[in-house]
């Protein structure tokens, strides 16, 4: 199993609000981690076999210098605590460009920004976000549309389900809050029409017990002790949300500006992809902080 | 996990906080394509179904039943071409093409209207694309509803126009976006087109030989024989035509690290090519003159009705039900190529923008999706402005537009063989390859394109040139070659008013395959 430190971040950017949304996100997650920020544009190059004709690739080096002008802005507008690097990567596909780099600057996640202008304002995923979330290997950070907050992160939200691969959720979210002294939400979804029973847990301590016990269900026992250390020492805190769907049980949450989520990835991904399941695609849709998805098993 | 996995293009260049900036390298993909693949996209760059469709009809009226010779020869001043552009390409292949290397060979005005001819010819053919797109969407229509009116909706204006330029749009939008062919897509559009072709070319061949043809021909030996053609202005108009036939073929070429074996892939992908296309054209120019005749009537092969897109006139009688599959064929064709044709000019425009050549604000480049955004545009209003010029001022558009690119085509090349010699020409005695390959070939090849340009451009003066559209007693063709080159005057002269920088030689220097530095570009 991978350190679950973040040491490297890449942080997928290009000259537009989408870019921004990624660059914030990146600077909140080096000052909460000491992370190095790799920035990288892709260089959109032509697919051999689409033959473009006639042949001209003099914009190719106008196309580089342009993409590098806008990157060399993009770091000098980052504050001086944080390291950076900018990189640009020709790729005739964003996501595996992207990808690429990751692998090739040792980089422990992928920063990207969501679409803007989706319907709720929240996440409406472009072609490579999508990409990315159905085929990194390791872990993708989405940034929300209009995400500006650029101080450390303040709280650390896992969710996470009946699913394999909660383990590695599990393990990354108290690893995190660990590192970086972070306080933890452990957060349970119900809805009400699959389980109306235990929507009716009433008091906090039997909430946190049950998320507990899901943690070693789904966990295992050590990550379910360090859990219940965690709460002891005021260091975490639980919630069951409750409701008919995703969107209304996620309604039932509240974000700080500077929070993270944590979610896993579904069981239909190949091992070490990450693919999304139809709970957490509807997530990603109705949650308006950034969320870091956890690849199904990492290598 | 620390290697780069094997098929991936990515070269990382870096610049660290300390503000060093990184070596310029460039990544294609390297070494993924093989024998067959280039031969793929040799092919798919001509567009065959297309390019039969478009330029047989002119070129069967121009040289009768020569146009196997005619074709075979025409060839020729390609090839010697070709070879100067793969020099300069292996020499500077991030440099450009006809607009940066005739600038900085020869000087910045014939650099401008090097570069203006190669927008030119790729904003004709987009326009004509576009137009033989719809034509044969209309028509794959009446065949999928069995509703021969459907077919005819393209003759009516207010219905042709709008759906090209809507056409033309969503080529624009999809070259913006950075979409591109895909390997798979790729493979099935060529594998498809040479099929229907053939399948076509047999069908014609076997009814003509049972006389069930619209005028059964006889296949003479004499057809190969350019000799039989004698007269200088229609051999030049043939050449012309064919050189159109063949526009594209070189793409392979000029491929290079993209190759399994940059050493032998390029010349073998672009050799299988070329034999293929050349069997397809005579097959298929055979097949069609056997079975139709080059009479001016009904189905003649040499009825002017015909010509403009001779599958229109001919897939139906000679396929009968299965014609539809030639329909799709060359919609998919022509809508592919419109696409991929599309990324050309605006890639000049944007490099011609760069170098204030034009207006600065042609160099803007889309944030989003890192392509030439300003430049694209303007391809897309060009094609649509010529197409729609074109189209209300000619019936004939698509005939006269065709011979017009022969034009533009054979005026690009043949500036930028010229370049290729010159730029190289401290070079040439170093060896016999280096004089051969970039010297004598090119020479030849742009002295014998450039002087057909002038005799097409003089003989299509006379008004019953090319379809026989004529504005004011002047044949269309003229109008539209020199119209469009003279334009380029026009907007050059403004250019050096407006933006004399590029013009004095202060954003693209003049230099030669000596000094010329290609790691870097000017700061401008």
């Amino acid at each position: 199993m991978s350190t679950p430190q973040l040491q490297n971040l890449l942080v997928a950017y290009t000259a537009t609000a989408t870019g921004k949304d990624a660059l914030n996100l990146g600077l909140a997650l080096a000052r909460t981690t000491g992370a190095h920020l790799h920035i990288v544009t892709v260089i959109p190059e032509d697919n051999a076999y689409a033959g473009v004709y006639p042949s001209d690739r003099g914009h190719v080096p106008i196309i580089r210098k342009q993409l590098r002008g806008w990157l060399e802005d993009a770091q000098s507008s980052l504050p001086k605590d944080v390291t950076s690097t900018i990189h640009t990567v020709n790729d005739s596909s964003d996501a595996s460009g992207l990808l690429a780099a990751a692998d090739q600057l040792n980089c422990s996640a992928i920063i990207v920004g969501g679409r803007r202008g989706g319907l709720l304002k929240r996440f409406r995923l472009g072609t490579t976000a999508n990409t990315l979330l159905h085929s990194s290997p390791v872990p993708v950070i989405l940034a929300p549309a209009g995400y500006d907050n650029q101080q450390a992160l303040t709280r650390v939200t896992t969710m996470f389900g009946q699913r394999p691969g909660a383990e590695e959720v599990i393990t990354r979210s108290l690893a995190m809050v660990n590192t970086y002294s972070l306080p933890l939400r452990l957060v349970s979804l119900v809805f009400l029409d699959l389980d109306e029973e235990s929507a009716s847990v009433a008091t906090q301590e039997s909430r946190t017990q049950a998320l507990i016990d899901q943690v070693e269900k789904f966990g295992n026992e050590q990550l379910a002790a360090q859990a219940t250390d965690l709460v002891a020492a005021d260091q975490a805190s639980t919630v069951v949300a409750t409701g008919r769907t995703v969107e209304d049980a996620v309604d039932q949450l509240s974000w700080l500006s500077g929070e993270l989520v944590i979610l896993g990835s579904s069981r239909l991904a190949s091992p070490s992809r990450i693919f999304l399941g139809s709970t957490a695609s509807r997530m990603l849709r109705s949650i308006s902080a950034p969320m870091m998805i956890i690849p199904a098993t990492s290598t | 996990m620390s290697t780069l996995r094997p098929t991936s293009a990515a070269t990382t260049e870096s610049a660290p906080n300390a503000g060093s900036s990184g070596h310029s390298s460039k990544g294609l993909a390297r070494g993924q394509i093989g024998l067959i693949g280039a031969t793929v996209i040799g092919v798919s760059c001509i567009a065959p179904a297309y390019t039969l469709t478009s330029g047989l009809g002119p070129t069967i009226s121009t040289v009768g039943t020569q146009v196997p010779a005619i074709l075979l020869l025409g060839f020729i001043p390609m090839l010697l071409v070709a070879f100067g552009y793969r020099e300069l390409n292996n020499r500077v292949p991030d440099s450009g093409t006809s607009f940066t290397w005739s600038s900085k060979a020869f000087n910045p005005w014939i650099g401008w209207m090097g570069g203006w001819g190669l927008i030119s010819a790729t904003v004709i053919v987009l326009s004509n694309l576009a137009a033989v797109a719809v034509d044969f969407f209309y028509i794959l229509l009446s065949q999928i509803f069995s509703n021969p009116n459907i077919a005819t909706w393209t003759d009516n204006l207010w219905i042709n126009i709008p759906t090209t330029l809507i056409f033309t749009a969503i080529a624009a939008w999809v070259a913006y976006r950075g979409l591109d062919t895909t390997q798979k897509v790729q493979y099935f559009l060529v594998t498809f087109q040479v099929l229907v072709l053939v399948g076509f070319a047999i069908a014609a061949l076997v009814q003509a030989n049972n006389g069930s043809g619209f005028d059964p021909t006889p296949v003479r030996l004499d057809w190969f024989n350019p000799l039989e053609i004698g007269d200088f202005s229609i051999f030049a108009a043939g050449i012309s035509l064919s050189i159109f036939m063949f526009w594209g073929w070189d793409a392979v070429l000029t491929m290079n690290e993209e190759t399994k074996n940059p050493e032998k892939t390029p010349g073998r992908g672009a050799t299988l090519t070329i034999l293929i296309i050349i069997t397809l054209y005579i097959l298929v120019t055979v097949g069609v003159v056997a079975w139709a005749g080059i009479g001016d009537t009904g189905l003649g092969a040499g009825n002017p009705a015909n010509q403009e897109s001779i599958f229109a006139a001919l897939s139906g009688p000679v396929l009968g039900p299965i014609a539809i599959f030639m329909s799709i064929a060359i919609l998919a064709s022509s809508f592919a190529s419109l696409q991929t044709t599309m990324i050309s000019p605006s890639r000049t425009i944007l490099a011609m923008g760069y170098y204030k050549a034009l207006p600065p604000q042609f160099s803007n480049i889309s944030p989003k999706y890192r392509t030439p955004s300003v430049a694209t545009l303007a391809s897309a209003i060009g094609t649509g402005a010529f197409y729609t010029v074109t189209r209300l001022i000619s019936e004939n558009a698509l005939w006269d537009t065709i011979t017009a690119l022969g034009l533009m085509i054979c005026f690009y090349y043949g500036v930028t063989a010229m370049a290729c010699v010159w730029f190289f020409r401290k070079e040439l005695t170093g060896s016999v390859r280096n004089f051969l390959f970039r010297g004598l070939f090119p020479l030849i090849g742009g002295i014998v394109l450039l002087v057909m340009f002038f005799q097409t451009a003089i003989d299509s003066i006379d008004p019953s040139y090319g379809s026989g559209t004529s504005i004011g007693g002047v044949g269309m063709v003229f109008v539209l070659g020199m119209g469009v080159l003279l334009l380029g005057v026009v907007l050059m002269i403004w250019t050096r008013i407006a933006h004399p920088e590029f013009f004095t030689g202060k954003t693209l220097p003049k230099t030669t395959s000596i000094t010329d530095d290609t790691t870097t570009i000017p700061t401008v």
